[in-house]
C-alpha cells in the first residue's frame, strides 16, 4: 500500500484518510467507479462484432458490481469510526479485508441465488469457485487502486491544511524586539526609583507577549483588544514622557464586536515608532472609531516628522500584516487604507460588526 | 572622567546616571535628549565620554558622533542601543565602543575604563556604510563654540580658496570640507551651479538671464542672486521643471 507512517494513529474520524462513504458526494464516486469498472471488464471480454449482445453483458455487470460498490460503501461507512481509532496502517490492512470479504460474500450470494431462483442462469460461469475467486482477484487490485487514491488525496488534503495554518502563524503580529529591549531597560530603571510601577509594567509586558507569541490569532472582542492597546501605551508613555499623547474616541464603537487578537495594538505601535518617537516635542496620536450600521471604522492618524529628520524604515510590514489578517478574518469585507498628507499619516480600518458567537 | 548622558529616554537616563554614580571617578556634567542638545552641551561641559544613545530624534547618535569627530580633540564615544542589530554589526567590525540597554554596571565599567579617543577613520568608514550618509545638519567650529546648522535652512554653499561658506537663513558659517564632497553627500538636495557654488533645490525660485547675457538663479531667502555657468544652465533648467 506504501503507507509512509505505519504508527500514526488518527485522532478522530474527520482526520482519517478514507473519506466518509454515506456522503452524497462519495457515494457518486463508489457509483461512477464501479461503472467505470464495468465498462473496463465489458472491453476486456469482447471484441466488436462477436456477435453477443456487449449492452445485455454491460447491464449485467453493472447491476452485480453497483451492488458490490454500494454495499463497500456502507461497510466502510459503518467501519470508519473503530478504523480511525487503530494506526494507519492496520485501518488500512481492515479496510483491504473487508472489501474482499464483502466482494467474496456477495460474490456467493449472487452464485447461489442464481443457480436456486435460475435467474440470470445463463449469465453464470459454470464454474462456482472460479467466479468467486476471479471476483475476489479483481476487487484485490481495484481496492488497493483505491485504498492508494483516498491515501494520496488526504495526504494532500493535509498539506494544504498545514500551509494555510502555517500562513496564519506567520501572519501572526510579532511585537518588535526594538520595543522589548527598551521596555526592558525602562523596567531596569525602574526597579530602583519605582518598585511598584516596575511590578506593574512587568505584568502589561507579559500580557502583551502572551499575546503576541500565539501561534495562531485567536479572536477576542473590541473591548479587550483596545485594553491590551492601552497597557501597550501604558509602556511606551513610561519610556517617551510628556513626548506621547494618545487621544481615544471610541465611545461609539460597540464593545463586543469582535476581532482578531493584536488588530490595533501593531498600529497603534507603528504610529509611536514613526511619528512619536521620531519627534523631539512627540505629538498626539488620535484613535478615532465610528459606527456605520454594520460596518465599524476604526481611524489612526499620527504627525509625520518633518522632512529634514532621521527617518525609519519597514512601516509596510505591519501594515501588511494587519491587512492579511483583516482578510483572513473577513474575506472581503473588510478593509485597511493608508493615507499620508497635509503633515499626518492616517490609517483607517474598516471591518463588519460581528459579535462573539456565544 | 567627565561624562555626558544622550538619551532621548527619560528612565534611560536616570538608569545610566545611577549606574554612573556608583562607579569611582565618574561625574556626570551633563546629560543631553538629542544629538543637536548634546553638541552645544559639548561646549560648556567638556566631556572625556559621551554615552550616545543611537536612535534618537532630531539628531541621531551616529550623525552626532560624525560631527564630533570633527573637532580637533574630540571627546570619546561609547553608544548604547537597547536594539539595533545593523548598527551591533557595524560596530563590531570596525572595535567601535557600544553598550546594549539595559546596561550592565561591569560593561559599563569596562566600556569608561577602556574608552579612549574615537578613531577618526573607523568612524567615517562606518557613516559610509550606513544610511546616514547624507547628514541632516552642518557643523562648524567656530574658536571655542561648535556651531549646528540644519541642512534644509541652508540656501547655498559657495567656495572660496580654502574654506566653504555655508549660506544659510541665519547667517553664514565657514567649514573645511570639499564642495565636491558635499556636492556628492547631499546630491538629493542641492544642485552644483557653477564651479564654485551649490545652491539648495527647495530654496530655487527662478532662473533668469541678466542684462549683460549672464544666467542668475534666484534664491528664496536670499536678496542677492547666484551666477550660474553657462555648462550648467541646461542642468539647472532641467531640475527646475522636475521639481514642479
Amino acid at each position: 500500500m506504501g503507507m509512509a507512517e505505519p504508527q500514526k494513529t488518527q485522532s478522530s474520524p474527520e482526520d482519517f484518510f478514507l473519506p466518509d462513504f454515506c456522503s452524497g458526494p462519495v457515494v457518486l464516486v463508489v457509483v461512477l467507479i464501479a461503472e467505470l469498472v464495468a465498462f473496463l471488464l465489458v472491453i476486456a471480454r469482447h471484441l466488436p462484432g462477436e456477435g453477443i449482445n456487449l449492452w445485455l453483458d454491460l447491464a449485467r455487470l453493472s447491476l452485480f458490481l453497483q451492488w458490490i460498490g454500494l454495499t463497500s460503501a456502507g461497510v466502510l461507512c459503518a467501519a470508519r469510526k473503530p478504523l480511525a481509532r487503530v494506526p494507519l496502517r492496520q485501518a488500512a490492512i481492515a479496510s483491504f479485508v473487508l472489501l474482499l470479504i464483502t466482494t467474496g460474500v456477495l460474490s456467493e450470494i449472487a452464485f447461489r441465488l442464481s443457480s436456486y431462483t435460475g435467474i440470470g442462469q445463463n449469465f453464470m460461469p459454470l464454474s462456482h469457485a472460479g467466479f468467486v475467486l476471479r471476483n475476489i482477484l479483481i476487487c484485490v487490485i481495484v481496492s488497493i487502486l483505491l485504498l492508494r487514491y483516498f491515501y494520496v488525496q488526504y495526504q494532500w488534503k493535509l498539506n494544504v491544511q498545514r500551509e494555510a495554518r502555517a500562513r496564519i502563524e506567520a501572519l501572526q503580529a510579532r511585537i518588535h524586539p526594538h520595543f522589548l529591549f527598551n521596555s526592558i531597560n525602562t523596567i531596569a530603571s525602574l526597579i530602583r526609583s519605582n518598585p511598584e510601577l516596575a511590578e506593574h509594567t512587568i505584568m502589561d509586558l507579559a500580557d502583551l507577549f502572551r499575546a503576541s507569541l500565539k501561534k495562531t490569532s485567536p479572536t477576542v472582542t473590541l473591548a479587550e483588544e483596545m485594553a491590551m492597546t492601552q497597557q501597550y501605551q501604558h509602556i511606551e508613555e513610561l519610556r517617551l514622557g510628556d513626548r506621547l499623547k494618545v487621544n481615544w474616541q471610541t465611545d461609539a464603537l460597540p464593545a463586543d464586536a469582535h476581532v482578531p487578537q493584536l488588530l490595533l495594538q501593531p498600529l497603534l505601535e507603528n504610529a509611536i515608532y514613526h511619528g512619536i518617537e521620531t519627534q523631539h516635542d512627540g505629538g498626539t496620536v488620535e484613535v478615532h472609531g465610528t459606527r456605520d450600521a454594520d460596518i465599524l471604522n476604526i481611524e489612526i492618524v499620527n504627525p509625520l516628522p518633518p522632512a529634514n529628520a532621521p527617518r525609519r524604515q519597514g512601516n509596510q510590514m505591519a501594515m501588511d500584516n494587519v491587512r492579511q489578517r483583516l482578510m483572513l478574518a473577513w474575506p472581503g469585507r473588510a478593509s485597511l487604507d493608508v493615507t499620508s498628507a497635509d503633515g499626518f499619516y492616517r490609517v483607517c480600518v474598516r471591518f463588519p460588526y460581528e459579535k462573539l458567537a456565544p | 572622567m567627565k561624562v555626558l548622558v544622550v538619551d532621548d529616554e527619560s528612565p534611560a537616563r536616570i538608569r545610566l546616571k545611577s549606574l554612573l554614580a556608583e562607579i569611582p571617578g565618574c561625574e556626570v556634567v551633563g546629560e543631553a535628549v538629542n544629538g543637536r542638545e548634546a553638541l552645544r552641551l559639548w561646549e560648556t561641559t567638556q566631556p572625556d565620554v559621551l554615552l550616545l544613545d543611537i536612535r534618537m530624534p532630531v539628531m541621531d547618535g551616529l550623525e552626532t558622533a560624525r560631527h564630533l569627530a570633527g573637532l580637533d580633540n574630540p571627546p570619546a564615544i561609547v553608544f548604547t542601543t537597547a536594539y539595533d542589530e545593523f548598527a551591533v554589526e557595524a560596530f563590531n567590525t570596525r572595535a567601535i565602543a557600544y553598550l546594549l540597554k539595559p546596561v550592565r554596571q561591569a560593561q559599563l565599567a569596562a566600556a569608561l575604563a577602556n574608552a579612549g579617543r574615537l578613531n577618526r577613520v573607523q568612524l567615517s568608514q562606518l557613516s559610509e556604510q550606513s544610511e546616514h550618509e547624507a547628514r541632516h545638519h552642518i557643523c562648524a567650529r567656530l574658536r571655542d563654540k561648535l556651531h549646528v546648522v540644519p541642512v534644509d535652512t541652508i540656501q547655498c554653499f559657495i567656495a572660496d580658496q580654502k574654506y566653504v561658506t555655508v549660506c544659510h537663513n541665519q547667517g553664514e558659517l565657514l567649514i573645511d570640507e570639499a564642495l565636491k564632497d558635499l556636492e556628492k553627500e547631499f546630491s538629493k538636495l542641492f544642485i552644483r551651479v557653477h564651479r564654485n557654488a551649490l545652491v539648495s533645490l527647495t530654496q530655487v525660485r527662478s532662473l533668469e538671464k541678466s542684462e549683460d547675457g549672464r544666467f542668475l538663479v534666484y534664491l528664496q531667502n536670499r536678496a542677492e542672486p547666484i551666477e550660474v555657468s553657462r555648462r550648467m544652465v541646461a542642468d539647472v533648467r532641467a531640475h527646475l521643471r522636475n521639481a514642479r
